[in-house]
């Protein structure tokens, strides 16, 4: 289906609007036909091709032309309002995408046989008294392989939504057959006022299926200004002047199917071009009306940053905030202190961890009840949070940072375009220096996320504020390092012995998890009623919110409801553990005994997770005659295993970290049985991309088999590949490892 | 002390986003369907027959008025009520803690449903709070049905459970209806019958009903929970008699109008007949290419919408667009054969999801369209929305299913035929030789019937640089120890004929060798052996998709210089539902491995569940069972 398609275009062309309004039917058809003489009449020769070269001919879909439309047009007006008048400006954007796409197979067909998409879209101001809107026209024609050309009537739709403000309709497209070539376009119309936020478009060379032309046009009026970036190799815009507008021209042909999924990250390894249409703004970023701007200096950016920031600032009263959580957290320091001297230099971890507990564990009386799962999934905005931690920071005379970060799954620090590629985390300056990200519930103090590794960065300092002003300067790169695959482990330690029928495996086990590997495990395994507890403990809050509903007159009876909503949530943890069992060891669990949190890991001095679990496997112990073969190599859970279709690489691989994989496992040979084959366990394969290490010895009745892999690096170059795959295989050829155990 | 109390709570509401969380919403909590935290304290259904307009001269009035209570913790619940093109809501009104609440909107919107293109299902939808414990809260809806075919059904159980629910319905002289009351066996449900007034008033009680469960793989609801079908018979409205369903012949009269009025145009489809059918000459060649034709040319998009709903499409414009519903696509396969020559007929049938035959005049007693052929005085049923499936097979879903034939001003009620496992039967045969650790050698396979349509939809659903990949890993099950060259199979567009597949096989590491023995795995494919059953959660049978009928062969050549020391006992295990046969057979310097499993009824009984488990944990165990060689 085509939703896709209209998905990535939307959001390519959407722009938070303020007022509009739905055409009348009359008005709708005349641009409709506009639209469709003008977009069929495009004088784009890869439009007019037929035929795929044959070394195409077997692919299942072939992207024979493709281009985009951008138009951005303003002009200025008077608005008349309630008690004055305004001068006002309007800009008229037109987003219009064509794809013409050889259909080869019938999941092709199918991925075009519908189209939906939303038809108008009516954007209302409270003072607008003709209000324009969003419109988006669509026109399908489907070539038939003896050159003729059917168009769809579109109208031959199905309305899923119809209302005075919004219509969504559904098509079917009908007459495609494999071996057609359908021919389509979407073209989105909107009128809107300055004052709202352009999303930036994006140019992607690349699909799932080859692209033989792919062209960008875009026509931006003078009164717009116009920024741009070309990255991995994009073809560069062609500008021009036509009169007072700006014509940007772009052109990219015979752009192969895109490259294997697996550890990829298209920001860097795609051609992409990047394009951002201003017109001013409640962001008071200002760009030159009429200006093109091409591959801005980072520099610029990192201004518009520090705009952005102030903006923040000033616009939710971050300033305001920040004191009233200092008020907050200073009677807990207090109170701290008189439990626990409370040493200067655990001050900033004391207020991350308070300021955390706010922000995500502090449970009010008019919450909603939520302490299930969905709970550990929270989430705030990043910048925000870490803006007015910053200034808590600073009322408490932690002198603090803010490095601007960009993922690694994002463009590098010196190729932004805008203030949003930046992420921010917070350094501490003195001392032993301290970083401080807000990914989540569990995120600890100190803790960098693997995304921002390996990067030198900007950053920028808060010299001062007050409710009302904030003061921002430059400060010096920072370099973050990449963690080590020492760091981020995961700790499998098991007990295996055989059931007295000989029928299952029975599973002591203690799972560490370090570094980056925790975070996810604790999002799945951690129960809101614990962590509190734990943190509430940790911060010295004497009462439990618990103890406060339980002792208040109004708020009694909230305490028995989280009574109950506990229980349930407890009740559901089994499934949990045992969902967490059946992802490592790819196999249901025939019963799970025993599940339990050791560690939460919520604290950085303290910052592993750890829980075990006892648990049964059957069919992993198979009889032959009077003797039993057991299938040890799956006691490492499951791994990685290639596709044939990744197999050959010639693109860099990004992984999420460097990161190392720990079995430690000690097998009970059952009495009255001998292990054999256990010499051929031993395996040592080691290159400079990581190593997959197994050793095994015997002592009494018991095989001990240490097993350990290790992804050295978090990146690689393509040339490493071979490499990588000789670790991988390594460790899938150990799976199918099996012993003997010999009776007598 | 107030704005500090309230600030943490502003700093995360402003700061929480949505978080890529499969769970549900941050921040919020809300109790879900099924839930025990929430139950429905009272429930009363009214449904009153009333007189309506000239377009719709019977209404049926219907007042809901539902009570939930939190018995745990306070929390939101979701509360949804449908409607579509025959029946309006006219009001909602919510209550909250005994005060009525106007702030809460309710969304009224289309209701999308997977794999159905269009449906002109529309939900009023909200969230209702409950706001502490023991607190209750209260929903009445006023609904208005347009037209009494359309009023069918009534469910007792609900999304919650029940602790009391009331279903009144008012009938008045004018209006006669006969009330079927479904499986209310096992359920304490009281009923009442007076007269009050001009009207006969039947009332209904039901005490603590379990809440619906959804469970993968059950019968259809109209199998397993208490409902009463309501069968709108004739109306006498100012003197006039309007007959709705008063026997099936009535119900056979309204589809067939409809069909009367589709419009097909006999030049357009007698052209294309032609065409299909060019050069063939014997009958039945005939129909399978116009068969054929259809299956692998028009595409099935669901439409459900109103009364378009039993109306087909044109046979030329579902020609033309090359896609169609059930309807579209019966009606089009008809109208072909027809141009073609031969007897073909629409007809009406409810699938094996519906409990209920045409002994029942109702709407809810069919859900699909298909064709009928009479040839040489029997009858063939072509449904060409099963992609893959030859002529004279049958998917299970209609397998047995009584059907509804057109046949002028009357109609013909016939069945499907039922088929045996057999016609669905899968084979793999492999022929393999000790290599070191591996096995290598040859496998065939053969697939028939639904196992071959199931294969065929799913790897046509692929792209086809990626489908030999598929098709390599649905064989190796994933295992990339399973390594299969030479793959080669039978036309994958092929009909009427099984699927064949033959490939070369290299399994590595599938012997295991310890001092002079060898260990060898005769069944890498252990079918069924995740299918037990968790007794203490699955409240409903379990209904297989279809009949199975899986035979795996491995034809081991015993390597120079071993003997077989040790052979498995197999199975054979005989129910009347299934079997399971496993055996081990030496001949000269062969050792032959024989599986077959058969499901020979699709409904697992859950009286037979504990049976089956056991089964199923001995199947496990003939898996875990190896055969030793031993050096000579």
């Amino acid at each position: 289906m085509i939703y896709k398609h209209i998905g990535a275009l939307l959001i390519l062309a959407s722009v938070i609007c303020q007022h509009g309004i739905a055409q009348t039917d009359a008005d709708y058809k005349k641009r409709v036909e506009e639209v469709r003489k003008e977009v069929w009449g495009w004088n784009i020769p890869a439009f007019n091709n037929r035929t795929i070269p044959s070394a195409l001919a077997n692919e299942p879909g072939v992207i024979m032309a493709k281009h985009q439309e951008i138009k951005a047009i303003s002009k200025n007006k008077f608005k008349f309002l309630v008690v004055t008048a305004a001068k006002y400006k309007e800009v008229y954007f037109t987003n219009t995408y064509r794809e013409m796409v050889k259909v080869n197979d019938k999941a092709t067909l199918e991925e075009y046989s519908e189209f939906s998409y939303q038809k108008s879209k009516r954007l209302e101001r409270f003072f607008s008294r003709k209000l324009k809107g969003r419109v988006t026209i669509l026109g399908i024609r489907i070539i038939k392989p003896d050159g003729t050309i059917k168009e769809v009537d579109v109208d031959e739709e199905v309305m899923i939504k119809d209302d005075n403000n919004e219509r969504q309709s559904k098509v079917a497209v009908p007459g495609l057959e494999v071996g057609d070539i359908i021919d389509y376009f979407v073209s989105r119309q909107e009128e809107e006022a300055v004052g709202y936020r352009t999303e930036p478009y994006l140019f992607v060379f690349g699909d799932n299926k080859p692209i033989m032309h792919y062209s960008v046009h875009c026509e931006i009026g003078p009164t717009c200004a116009v920024e741009y970036r070309a990255m991995n190799g994009a073809p560069e815009f062609k500008v021009k002047k036509d009169e007072d507008d700006n014509i940007l021209d772009a052109e990219y042909k015979d752009i192969p199917k895109s490259p294997v999924e697996l550890w990829m990250s298209a920001a860097k390894q795609l051609p992409i071009l990047r394009l951002n249409i201003r017109v001013g703004g409640p962001r008071k970023i200002k760009r030159k009306e009429g200006e093109v701007y091409r591959n801005q200096p980072y520099q610029q950016i990192i201004e518009d940053t520090k705009v952005d920031m102030k903006e923040d600032f000033y616009g939710s009263q971050l300033g305001l905030m920040a004191e009233a959580l200092v008020n907050e957290i200073k009677p807990m320091i207090k109170s701290m202190r008189r439990q626990d001297d409370l040493p200067k230099d655990s001050l900033p971890y004391y207020i991350y961890y308070a300021f955390r507990y706010i922000a995500f564990y502090k449970v009010n009386p008019t919450d909603k009840i939520n302490v299930g799962i969905e709970r550990n999934y929270q989430a705030p905005n990043r910048k925000k949070f870490l803006i007015v931690l910053s200034l808590i920071l600073d009322k408490f005379g932690v002198d603090n940072k803010i490095i601007l970060a960009t993922s690694m799954y994002g463009p590098d620090a010196k190729q932004v375009m805008l203030a949003d590629d930046f992420e921010y985390i917070i350094k501490t300056t003195k001392n032993n220096p301290i970083y401080m990200c807000a990914e989540g519930v569990f995120t600890n103090c100190n803790y960098m996320p693997a995304e921002y590794e390996g990067q030198q960065y900007p950053s920028v300092m808060v010299k001062g504020f007050t409710k009302a002003s904030i003061k921002l300067e430059d400060d010096a790169t920072e370099n973050i390092g990449r963690s080590a695959a020492k760091h981020n482990v995961q700790s499998e330690n098991m007990k295996v012995s055989v059931s007295d029928n000989m029928e299952q495996l029975q599973f002591t086990r203690k799972t560490v998890l370090k570094g980056q590997m925790r975070q996810g495990a604790q999002k799945g395994l951690l129960l809101f009623e614990d962590y509190y507890e734990e943190e509430r403990k940790a911060l010295g809050i004497k009462e439990s919110f618990m103890e406060v509903f339980a002792d208040s007159r109004r708020n009694k009876s909230l305490a028995d409801e989280y009574t109950a909503a506990f229980a349930k949530a407890r009740k559901e943890w089994k499934d949990r553990f045992t969902d967490e069992i059946s992802d490592a060891f790819n196999e249901k669990p025939k019963d799970v005994a025993l599940y339990r949190i050791d560690n939460m890991g919520l604290r950085h001095t303290n910052p592993d997770l750890i829980y075990s679990t006892q648990f049964t496997m059957e069919g992993w112990i198979k009889r032959g005659g009077n003797n039993y073969i057991v299938d040890i190599g799956k006691l490492i859970g499951s791994q990685l295993q290639l596709k044939p279709s990744q197999i050959e690489r010639n693109v860099d691989v990004y992984m999420p970290c460097a990161r190392t994989f720990e079995y430690n496992i000690d097998f009970e040979v059952p009495q009255g049985y001998k292990a054999e084959g256990i010499e051929k366990l031993v395996v040592n394969k080691t290159n400079e991309t990581g190593s997959f290490i197994a050793d095994v010895k015997q002592e009494g009745n018991i095989i001990r088999l240490k097993v350990t892999k290790i992804y050295a690096n978090s990146f690689e170059r393509a040339g490493k590949w071979p490499r990588l795959i000789e670790i991988i295989n390594a460790a899938n050829d150990f799976q199918s490892s099996k012993i003997l155990l010999r009776k007598g | 002390m107030n704005k500090l109390t309230k600030l943490p709570l502003l700093l995360l509401v402003s700061f929480t986003v949505t978080a890529s969380c499969t769970y549900g919403l941050p921040g919020k909590s809300y109790a879900s369907p099924g839930d025990d935290n929430v139950v429905i304290s009272s429930k009363t259904e009214k449904y009153e027959f009333t007189y309506g307009s000239a377009d719709n001269p019977v209404l049926i009035n219907e007042q809901l008025n539902t009570v939930f209570r939190c018995d745990g913790y306070r929390t939101d619940i979701p509360y949804v009520e449908f409607y579509d093109d025959q029946s309006a809501i006219k009001e909602v009104n919510i209550f909250v803690d005994g005060k009525k609440n106007k702030l809460i909107r309710p969304k009224y919107e289309y209701y999308s449903i997977e794999n159905i293109f269009y449906s002109d299902a529309r939900v009023c939808y909200f969230q209702l709070p409950l706001e502490k414990k023991g607190s209750q809260s209260e929903v009445q809806v006023s609904k208005t049905i347009n037209d009494p075919r359309y009023f069918s059904t009534i469910y007792f159980s609900e999304s919650y459970k029940v602790e009391n629910k009331q279903v009144i319905l008012v009938v008045p002289q004018w209006m006669h209806i006969d009330i079927r009351e479904m499986n209310f066996e096992g359920y304490k449900i009281s009923r009442q019958k007076e007269n009050k007034g001009e009207s006969v008033v039947y009332t209904y009680i039901i005490q603590q009903l379990e809440a619906r469960k959804n469970e993968p793989r059950s019968p259809g609801p109209s199998y397993i929970y208490p409902h009463l079908l309501v069968l709108s018979q004739y109306a006498d409205v100012n003197g006039k008699k309007l007959t709705y369903f008063n026997t099936v012949a009535d119900q056979y009269a309204w589809y067939r109008h409809l069909v009367l009025q589709t419009g097909n145009d006999a030049a357009v489809i007698k052209e294309k007949a032609q065409e299909i059918t060019k050069g063939i000459s014997s009958d039945t060649a005939k129909v399978k290419a116009i068969y054929n034709y259809v299956q692998d040319n028009i595409r099935y998009i669901a439409f459900e919408d109103g009364i378009a709903g039993f109306k087909p499409e044109k046979a030329q414009e579902v020609l033309k667009k090359k896609y169609g519903d059930c309807k579209g696509m019966a009606n089009l396969t008809k109208e072909l054969l027809q141009a073609a020559g031969f007897d073909a007929r629409l007809c009406w049938i409810g699938t094996n999801h519906i409990a209920y035959d045409y002994s029942t005049p109702s709407l809810s007693v069919d859900n699909h369209m298909i064709c009928a052929l009479r040839y040489k005085g029997k009858f063939y049923f072509l449904d060409a929305t099963e992609t893959y499936m030859g002529f004279d097979q049958y998917a299970e879903r209609i397998q047995g299913r009584q059907v509804m034939i057109e046949n002028g001003e009357k109609y013909i009620l016939e069945k499907i035929p039922v088929c045996t496992p057999s016609q669905n039967i899968e084979t793999e045969k492999r022929i393999v030789r000790v290599d070191g650790n591996n096995l290598v050698g040859t496998a065939s396979h053969q697939l028939r019937g639904e196992s071959k349509e199931w294969l065929l939809t799913r790897i046509h659903s692929l792209k086809k640089d990626k489908l030999a990949t598929a098709l390599q890993s649905y064989l190796s099950e994933n295992d990339h120890k399973y390594v299969i060259t030479q793959l080669e199979t039978s036309d994958l567009n092929e009909r009427n004929n099984g699927l064949t597949i033959h490939y070369q096989l290299d399994y590595k590491d599938a012997v295991s060798g310890f001092g002079d023995e060898l260990y060898i795995d005769m069944d890498f494919r252990k079918d069924m052996d995740n299918a037990d059953i968790r007794l203490d959660k699955r409240t409903t049978d379990w209904v297989f998709p279809y009949k199975q009928n899986l035979v795996y062969e491995t034809e081991l050549v015993i390597p120079q210089g071993y003997k077989i020391s040790e052979l498995p006992a197999g199975l054979a295990i005989e129910e009347p539902a299934y079997s399971f046969k496993v055996n081990y057979k030496a001949a000269g310097e062969k050792l032959v491995y024989r599986k077959e499993i058969t499901i020979k009824d699709t409904r697992l009984r859950k009286s037979v569940f504990e049976k089956w488990n056991t089964s199923i944990s001995l199947l496990k165990k003939c898996y875990n069972e190896q055969v030793t060689l031993t050096k000579k």
